[in-house]
């Protein structure tokens, strides 16, 4: 009897249904598209048999229907609730991790993000529509795609992205707490500071959007957006009269480095700062690095390199009035030499 | 005995024949125990033998997955499934209240989407009761969840190819 017959339905047929009843199941099905249905339908008997098999998942979903807004409700709130349970064990069981070591607290930070990159890591990738993202060290992003373009949240460290191979939505806007960096030209480095974003564009422009202010960054330029450290700012924000006064955009002084030189894993200092440099050598030093504000200030040119952060501390040691002091490999402070 | 009694034993014999191990494998993975999967793939073909008229089957596979699907909505999950039912609902005095009947009927069936939502991700669970249960089209899911007309499509089918598999195998 054909009835009872067991009958496989083989991996690609189930895939062409599960297609097909995603296809039907949205509210405006074209003539067509009803056709091309039927067509696949007819073609093969053990296609039949796949679409009434699949019509158990339908029938599941029939009887929620004559209560539809509450079915919805109710079911979301279960998964939510689910959720939240687990992301609390997770939360718990990595705090547990953290007190072992502190060799794990960066897998602790980063677990939830798209993309992560430890300290002295980097990462390259394309997406979709073909620009091209290059993450610096310690840094977490998440992407989304969304109907207007994509957007990545930068959430901590530093990114390259070189938006020449895309056009239009496929330029990716970069988001972090401070503003929106959206570019209209082709490469541009992001960074997220403690307090602040940094934008350095290598080529093209990018339009810095912060609040209500908005302001366009052109090649070779350096731009900081930051919140705005007003004693009654918390206060205006509460009054909801804020948003412009919320954000800071200025335009940044010559720093003596290179933007996008840490993409060959190097710092390019002309007469930098060396508390710039050192504040990127610690983001790829595993460790604590401590320096006076009298290091800070002194004045260093040079190429260092970042995979090797012990090499580039000596020879800043070797050219500079410096003394490192360390107490465990772990801890190294920086003092001027007497 | 009448034809058509004969008949319906007949047809019996042969869906068990050809299914009872297939049921049984399939309970088998959904539940990990194999004596409970033993003792439930048994109450199916009880179920089935209760019925007063014997169903004409075009895809016996799928009538009996829908009968064990029901069989593993446990008490636990039924109770969790009827407080967030409760809380809803006194938190929305304007809706008519369900009669006794249908409080019971769209408990088990909330109860047993609740089992196929388990362990898709949340957005996807989303997206699959405002099209599934709503009635929303993909566009407007789009726009209403901010992503991208292809995401919605990709999650769809997501949610089918889930919800099948654990239905079915």
């Amino acid at each position: 009897m054909s009835d009872a017959e067991a009958i496989t339905i083989p991996n690609e047929v189930l895939e062409q249904a599960f297609h097909w009843a995603m296809i039907l199941g949205d509210t405006h099905v074209s003539p067509e598209e009803q056709q091309a249905f039927e067509h696949w339908r007819q073609q093969k008997y053990i296609h039949k048999i796949a679409w009434q098999r699949i019509q158990i998942i339908e029938q599941e979903f029939t009887p929620a229907r004559t209560l539809a807004t509450q079915s919805s409700a109710v079911l979301n709130n279960l998964v939510n609730k689910r959720r939240n349970k687990r992301t609390s064990a997770v939360g718990s069981a990595l705090s547990i991790m953290l007190m072992l070591g502190l060799s794990l607290s960066y897998t602790h930070k980063h677990w939830r993000y798209d993309y992560v990159t430890g300290t002295g890591e980097q990462q390259e990738f394309v997406l979709k529509g073909g620009a091209q993202v290059y993450l610096g060290s310690d840094t977490t992003i998440d992407v989304e795609y969304t109907n207007t373009g994509i957007l990545l949240h930068l959430n901590s460290g530093q990114l390259l992205v070189n938006s020449r191979a895309a056009t239009g939505k496929n330029k990716p806007s970069i988001i972090t707490d401070f503003g929106r960096f959206k570019p209209i030209g082709t490469r541009f480095v992001v960074s997220k500071l403690a307090n602040s974003s940094e934008l350095a564009v290598t080529q093209g422009q990018v339009q810095i959007t912060a609040g209500q202010n908005a302001k366009l960054a052109l090649a070779g330029e350096r731009w900081r957006v930051s919140a705005n450290q007003h004693k009654d700012n918390k206060q205006a924000t509460n009054q909801g009269i804020s948003g412009q006064a919320r954000y800071s955009i200025s335009k940044q002084a010559a720093n003596g480095l290179a933007p996008d030189a840490w993409l060959d894993n190097v710092i390019e200092a002309n007469n930098a700062r060396l508390g710039d440099v050192l504040a990127i050598l610690s983001q790829h030093h595993q460790g604590w690095l401590h320096y006076s504000d009298e290091v800070a200030q002194l004045r260093v040119s040079g190429v260092f390199r970042l995979d090797n952060t012990d090499g580039a501390l000596t020879s800043l040691q070797n050219s500079l009035p410096i003394h490192i002091e360390r107490t465990t490999n772990w801890w190294l402070k920086l003092t001027l030499k007497p | 005995m009448s034809s058509s009694v004969i008949k319906q034993q007949t047809d019996f014999h042969e869906l068990y024949r050809e299914h009872h191990h297939w049921l049984f494998a399939m309970l088998c993975r959904r539940i990990s125990c194999t004596s409970t999967a033993e003792d439930l793939s048994h109450d199916v073909f009880v179920r089935l033998l209760g019925k007063s008229y014997f169903p004409q089957l075009d895809e016996p596979r799928a009538y009996l997955a829908r009968i064990a699907h029901g069989l593993l909505i446990d008490g636990h999950r039924r109770k969790a499934v009827e407080k967030s039912w409760l809380e809803y609902i006194a938190n929305q005095p304007n809706e008519h209240a369900p009669s006794a009947e249908e409080h019971i009927i769209i408990i088990d069936a909330l109860a047993r989407i609740d089992v196929l939502l388990e362990n898709l991700p949340p957005r996807v669970s989303k997206i699959f009761l405002m099209s599934r249960i709503e009635g929303i089209g993909y566009a407007e899911i789009a726009n209403q969840l901010d992503v991208s007309l292809s995401t919605v499509q990709k999650e769809m089918t997501k949610a089918l190819r889930h919800c099948y598999h654990i239905l079915i195998g």
